[in-house]
């Protein structure tokens, strides 16, 4: 059985008299350690299908199972408990708590987990051990991102959801960051989810679903997945 | 200003809703608030002005001790700047009702000549006004309950006064309720009958009183209508009046001394030297009529003395002339019987000389016997001869013959008998010739014999006749000498027993007269002596009359001089509108609402600034990017603030508006009503207080203008382009907690950020940290303020004066009077303790302060006795003071007041002298200066005169207090009876009020607290939403995210606390010391309630918030952390 499963999903949004399908009765499912990334350009739906999965929004239609549980049924509070228990997220624009230093990100991460790993491991497994103690602001943007992938992997998720996480860094960094993700993937048996318009970043995913329109258009298992040094865009 | 800025404006206006309203509310409570309490005091002044000055309230009410008459009247009326006068009649009286007696103040109502300047006019409330003198209407708030057309019958006798001297009835019909100006709270004054307190006032018509003079005269001064009776102008003006009302008082009172006093003191003096004449007049009267009465005696005892020597020698008179006269008429008796046996002697030799005379005669007379048988028997034979003849004579003779025979028969005599019959027989011989010769012969012959016979005889006779004559002539004369002896003799003796009988009758009737005397020196004696004795009972009685009358009339005239001296000297009372019942109060409380007021405005007006501050600074950070693009598309700085300006002015505008209309015409009305418990007046009008609704305005508009103009100039600084990049976040820090590491590491994360954000947020720390101490320290101060007027009873009259009657004593009194009072206080099982002391309102100075009002010297009869019922200790340290000879103890705040410690020097204006001060003493009610007799005389070179009597009684309950009052107040030595309960009813009223203003205050604060927490949070809310959202993405429970933000603002709200408990320390001191007045010091010890209450109750409002904003915790959109930082 897949870890994640869309069946039939649809996202409705109503605006005033117009309602638009965000996401039009999509299936797709990835399975456990799978390194997928949702890619499609600006308004493909890619983003709702992120807030479905994270459990940050629910579905018009159809079912969402995660690790065979459908989360589309849950109740608020076990829609928090799994975003708590189950996912591990990494933002965009990091979203660190600024008046928190790296390390104590982390732990407000490790401190609702059930089983979590030990922060200043997860630190040093993004290669941070030597900032621990500082704040986001006196952090690079890769830095800060790491701090957040760390803080998502911490909480040893079930499934990691990365939305653009190289959106807001420079292409270095950016490799770097994607190195990172892939490797944790690798090593740790994480299936990590990966949001992005960029397409250049698809040779690197054990799975790539391209999204158009709300819809699916493409779920296809790349066989090689390249090694991230090796992409380039 | 281009419309699209407006358009936008406004948007911003609909977007940002929470932001604006928080503004407008914080506005609107501000200035609502502000000019909301504000305006209580001068909506509850213009309430009191206009009633004061509709009913035309008296300013002064003038009260004397003998009442006043026209001339006083007028007197009072031409005193400068007095406008109108109103004599008028006031009685208090009683009346019973089942088991109890209330007293009642009976007024006159205005009648309607007055009406048109009646001064003090009643205003009906029910029925009608009283119309006949046995009419009544009583007061609208009366405690009984009266209905229209009830009987009210007055007690015919109050205590020991007729009420008939006053009232024509005593029963009279109710026609109406009404309200009195002069009675504005629901005290009514004292009076001096029964238990001293008036329950209750009435009008009555004007007719019912039976009073020769006024007993009142209302006054009012020609002031303009814009001096407000509650201004110190009227103050000044008033007393200027008062005072020169006081003068012409003294004159009247002189004026009244001469006419009446003095007159009467004349009158008492005429009378008294009148009867002091009268008594010597009477005296003298009376000396004279015992006097006379005595001369009366003596010259009756004399008079009857000498009657009586008269008389005596009158008896010795009359028994000696009895005595000669018994000896007279002895010797006359003597002479009578020798003369009588003499002539007894004499007659019978007479007797003799005559029974031989009478023998002789009587031979004489046999003698003659037998002549004139001799010659009757010649005449016998003569007619019988004449007769035989006739008888003889033949028949037939003529009758002639017969006859004339017959007639010789009958003429026949002796001497004739011869002739006749010689004639007979001539006669015969004529006729019958010698018939008959011889028979006449024979009887001449016969007769011859005889005749011879008698012859003889007649010698015989003659002879003894010759004997006898002479015998008889010597007889005779014997007998006449005899005769003409005893005739001499007796007729001698008759002179003799004439003249013994004369002496006789003489005597006699002297002896009558002397008997007559003595019975009429008896009757004298005895007439004299009752007449005496009548005089002298008389006189004892007029004497006994005198004295009585005198006695009397020098009880009249002691009574009259008694009632003239009890009179005492007449005095005026010239009292004001603050010794109406509630008046000064009434000021005192408006004041008290203003000073209030006052105080609060400032925390308002902060925290809306800080309110405004954070708002619109985040507004404008908000914006920063529009600001740029803005100024990118050219638009000037100006332009570009008028919109965030016109935002804040639009928020303080409506916020304005809304708190003028809801507040202001709340609050006042909210406050009055909580002063309705305490007055009886009228609805207020709400007035704006036009000062604080000015500086409110401006206020709002300028703090939100100026942090506005202030905010936007920071990002207007900048460059376009920069304003068009993100604004970098503020940058974590390390704080100085950190550095303590133990206590740092012992955190766990989120206390670590809490506190982080605590820091970083500083602007926002200090407002809501301001914000909620300002709330903090508003209920703090309502409840500090609560419990400091609450205190002051219980502290005063519980902890330190442990009396609670007070017995005012006639100051005429001596000691010895007053050691008799205080001997029945001992005697009296109600009262367990007595100190009497002396009274006496003074001035005070020390070096630096002087202060002459509301300052009482209170000196100790007995130190001892004095500190049973007083306490004397030190607030602080509760150490006991005692009065020592060296110097005196003074009240707290008059110390203060004074600005002096113990060890100065400080001096009673009256002594002038400087006395050392050796204590100072909590109190709370009124400022004394504390004494000991020696002191006392020290000071004043005085003893000290005791005039009142602190006793304690130690079942005190209202019957007890009025059996008190009544008992005591029979007293001729007791004034007045007072209890403490009076007062301590007073302050409990006053705190009734207070408890509305504190609800008032704590719901500002509420609102104040609410407001703030709910905007900061709603703005800690919206900087912190992408932080919230992650945190949400992560999994936190909504507790958890809630707790997030909720631990800042309860950290916060403590440290608020905190501070608003230290602010409130010094709120509530400041408002404690604007509140207080100057004879009133507030408690001073802060309730742990008052901290505890504050402090929870603000965490209560802050839970509230807390609450609302779980709300919104909970609506945050998860999706906000995908979204870039803007």
């Amino acid at each position: 059985m897949s870890l994640v499963e869309f069946k039939n999903v649809i996202k409705q949004y109503t605006m005033g008299e117009v309602t638009i399908n965000a996401v039009d009765d999509i299936s797709f499912n990835i399975e456990e350690g799978e390194f997928a990334v949702v890619v499609g350009s600006s308004g493909a739906g890619k983003t709702t299908v992120l807030n479905i999965l994270g459990g940050m929004d629910s579905a018009t239609k159809g079912k969402v199972y995660v690790d065979g549980k459908d989360i589309t049924k849950l109740s608020d509070k076990k829609l928090i408990e799994y975003r708590r228990l189950d996912i591990g997220f990494v933002f965009q624009f990091y979203n660190l708590i600024p008046n928190l230093t790296a390390k104590e990100n982390v732990e407000l991460a490790t401190q609702i987990s059930k089983n979590p790993l030990d922060c200043e491991k997860a630190l040093n497994s993004v290669g941070l051990s030597e900032r621990m103690n500082n704040f986001p602001a006196q952090l690079s943007g890769g830095e800060q991102q790491r701090v957040s992938i760390a803080r998502a992997l911490a909480k040893r998720p079930k499934l990691l959801l990365c939305d653009e996480p190289t959106g807001a860094l420079d292409y270095n960094t950016g490799k770097s960051v994607l190195k990172l993700l892939q490797d944790t993937c690798k090593e740790e048996k994480m299936t990590v989810v990966l949001i992005t318009h960029n397409q250049a970043i698809t040779p690197m995913a054990d799975r790539v679903i391209r999204m158009k329109s709300g819809k699916v258009i493409e779920n296809r298992i790349n066989d090689n997945p390249m090694d991230v040094n090796d992409i380039e865009w | 200003m281009k419309k699209a800025l407006l358009k936008n404006t406004l948007r911003e206006i609909r977007n940002t809703k929470a932001r604006f309203i928080s503004i407008l509310m914080i506005i609107a409570l501000g200035v609502g608030f502000f000019v909301g309490v504000k305006s209580a005091s001068p909506s509850m002044e213009k309430m009191a002005r206009d009633y004061y000055s509709d009913t035309n309230l008296m300013d002064f009410r003038i009260v004397s001790t003998v009442g006043f008459d026209e001339d006083d009247v007028k007197a009072v009326k031409s005193c400068e700047k007095i406008k109108d006068v109103m004599p008028s009649y006031f009685s208090d009286v009683t009346v019973s009702l089942d088991d109890t007696s209330k007293t009642i103040r009976l007024m006159s109502a205005p009648s309607e000549y007055e009406e048109n300047n009646a001064i003090s006019t009643i205003e009906l409330v029910e029925g009608r006004m009283p119309l006949k003198k046995n009419e009544i209407v009583v007061e609208s708030a009366s405690l009984y309950d009266y209905n229209i057309g009830d009987t009210i019958t007055i007690d015919e006798k109050v205590y020991d006064t007729d009420v008939s001297e006053q009232l024509k009835g005593l029963e009279y019909t109710i026609v109406g309720t009404v309200k009195s100006p002069m009675y504005i709270s629901f005290e009514r004054g004292t009076t001096t009958i029964g238990d001293g307190k008036i329950d209750e006032y009435a009008y009555v018509h004007e007719d019912a009183f039976d009073i020769e003079r006024y007993t009142v005269i209302y006054a009012t001064i020609d002031i303009g209508k814009e001096v407000s009776p509650f201004s110190d102008d009227y103050e000044k003006i008033r007393d200027d009046i008062a005072r020169k009302l006081e003068e012409t008082a003294d004159e009247r009172v002189e004026v009244f001394i001469d006419e009446n006093i003095d007159k009467a003191q004349k009158e008492i003096d005429k009378n008294r030297k009148e009867l002091i004449k009268k008594k010597a007049d009477t005296k003298k009267e009376l000396a004279d009529a015992k006097a006379k009465i005595d001369e009366g005696e003596s010259e009756y005892y004399s008079q009857i003395s000498s009657a009586q020597a008269q008389i005596d020698s009158a008896e010795y008179t009359v028994s000696k002339s009895k005595s000669e006269l018994y000896s007279k008429s002895k010797e006359l008796n003597d002479n009578k019987d020798k003369f009588n046996t003499e002539i007894s002697k004499a007659k019978k030799e007479l007797e003799n000389a005559t029974s031989e005379y009478e023998k002789g005669c009587a031979k004489i007379e046999e003698a003659k016997q037998t002549k004139a048988s001799l010659e009757a028997q010649v005449c016998d034979t003569a007619t019988g001869t004449i007769n035989t003849v006739v008888y003889s004579l033949p028949e037939g003779v003529s009758e002639t013959v017969i006859t004339t025979l017959s007639g010789y028969a009958l003429s026949v005599t002796y001497d004739n008998a011869v002739g006749v019959l010689s004639e007979a027989k001539a006669f015969c011989n004529t006729a019958f010739s010698t018939a008959f010769d011889g028979a006449f012969d024979a009887a001449i012959n016969g007769i011859n014999t005889i005749n011879e016979n008698i012859a003889l005889i007649d010698t015989e006779i003659k002879s003894g006749e010759e004997e006898l004559l002479t015998a008889k002539t010597q007889l005779d004369d014997a007998k006449k000498e005899l005769e003409e002896k005893e005739s001499s003799t007796l007729k001698e003796f008759d002179k003799y027993d004439k003249e013994i009988l004369d002496a006789q009758k003489q005597i006699a009737s002297a002896d009558s007269k002397l008997n007559d005397s003595k019975a009429q020196l008896n009757d004298a004696k005895e007439s004299g002596l009752s007449k005496i004795n009548e005089g002298k009972a008389e006189y004892e009685k007029a004497e006994k009359d005198a004295q009585k009358g005198f006695r009397e009339a020098e009880e009249k005239i002691d009574d009259a001089q008694k009632e003239l001296d009890s009179v005492e000297t007449p005095k005026w009372y010239v009292f004001t509108r603050d010794d109406n019942p509630g008046y000064s109060g009434f000021s005192s409380n408006t004041n008290r609402v203003d000073a209030v007021a006052t105080v609060f405005p400032l925390f308002f007006l902060l925290v809306a600034m800080l309110v405004c501050l954070t708002t619109m600074t985040r507004l404008v950070e908000e914006k920063r990017t529009e600001i740029g693009t803005l100024k990118a598309l050219g638009y000037n700085n100006s332009s570009i603030i008028s919109k965030f300006i016109i935002y804040a002015c639009l928020a303080a505008f409506f916020g304005c508006i809304l708190g003028f209309a809801t507040c202001v015409p709340i609050l006042p009305r909210v406050i009055w009503n909580a002063y309705g418990m305490l007055y009886d007046m009228r609805d207020i009008e709400i007035v704006v207080h036009k000062f604080s609704l000015f500086s409110a305005l401006v206020a709002a508009f300028a703090c939100c203008a100026l942090v506005t103009l202030g905010v936007c100039y920071k990002s207007l600084r900048h460059k376009p382009a920069t304003l068009m990049r993100p604004k970098t976040p503020k940058a974590g820090k390390r704080i100085l907690l950190e550095r303590i590491t133990v206590l740092w590491n012992h955190f766990n994360f989120s206390s670590k950020v809490t506190w982080r954000n605590l820091f970083r947020y500083k602007s926002r720390l200090f407002m809501t940290a301001i914000g909620i101490a300002g709330c903090t320290a508003l209920m703090f101060t309502a409840f500090g303020l609560y419990d400091s007027i609450n205190d002051i009873v219980t502290l005063q009259f519980e902890s330190l004066s442990k009396y609670n009657t007070i017995i005012v004593t006639d100051e005429d009194k001596d000691e010895k009077d007053l050691s008799v009072l205080l001997k029945a206080l001992d005697g009296d099982s109600r009262i367990s303790d007595t100190a009497a002391v002396m009274q006496k309102n003074v001035s005070i100075k020390s070096d630096s302060k002087k202060v002459d009002s509301d300052v009482y010297i209170s000196v100790a009869h007995d130190s001892k006795d004095f500190q049973k019922l007083i306490t004397l200790r030190n607030r602080t340290t509760k150490d006991k003071i005692t009065l020592c000879d060296d110097g005196v103890v003074l009240t707290e705040k008059l110390a203060k007041r004074l600005n002096v410690s113990v060890g100065d020097e400080v001096m009673v204006a009256e002594y002038d002298k400087p006395i050392k001060v050796t204590g100072i003493a909590e109190n709370y009610v009124y400022n004394y200066i504390y004494m000991s007799s020696e002191v006392y005389e020290k000071l004043s070179g005085e003893k000290p005169k005791f005039n009142t009597v602190y006793a304690k009684s130690p079942y005190i309950n209202e019957d007890v207090e009025k059996e008190i009052g009544t008992d005591y107040l029979k007293r001729d030595d007791v004034v007045a009876v007072s209890f403490t309960s009076t007062i301590q009813k007073e302050f409990d009223d006053m705190i009734g009020s207070m408890n509305m203003i504190v609800l008032v205050m704590i719901i500002s604060a509420g609102a104040l607290a609410i407001v703030v927490l709910y905007n900061l949070t709603n703005i800690n809310l919206a900087e912190r939403n992408r932080e919230i959202a992650t945190i949400k993405v992560l999994g936190f429970y909504h507790s958890e995210t809630s707790a997030f933000v909720y631990r800042e603002n309860i950290i916060l709200t403590i440290i608020g606390i905190v501070f608003g408990l230290g602010l409130g320390i010094w709120l509530l001191q400041f408002v404690v010391n604007t509140v207080e007045i100057d004879n009133i010091m507030f408690g001073r010890d802060i309730h742990i309630s008052s901290f505890v209450l504050s402090s929870v109750m603000t965490f209560v409002f802050s839970l509230i918030v807390n609450f609302i904003m779980y709300f919104r915790i909970k609506a945050i959109n998860m999706v906000e952390s995908l979204k870039s930082i803007e």
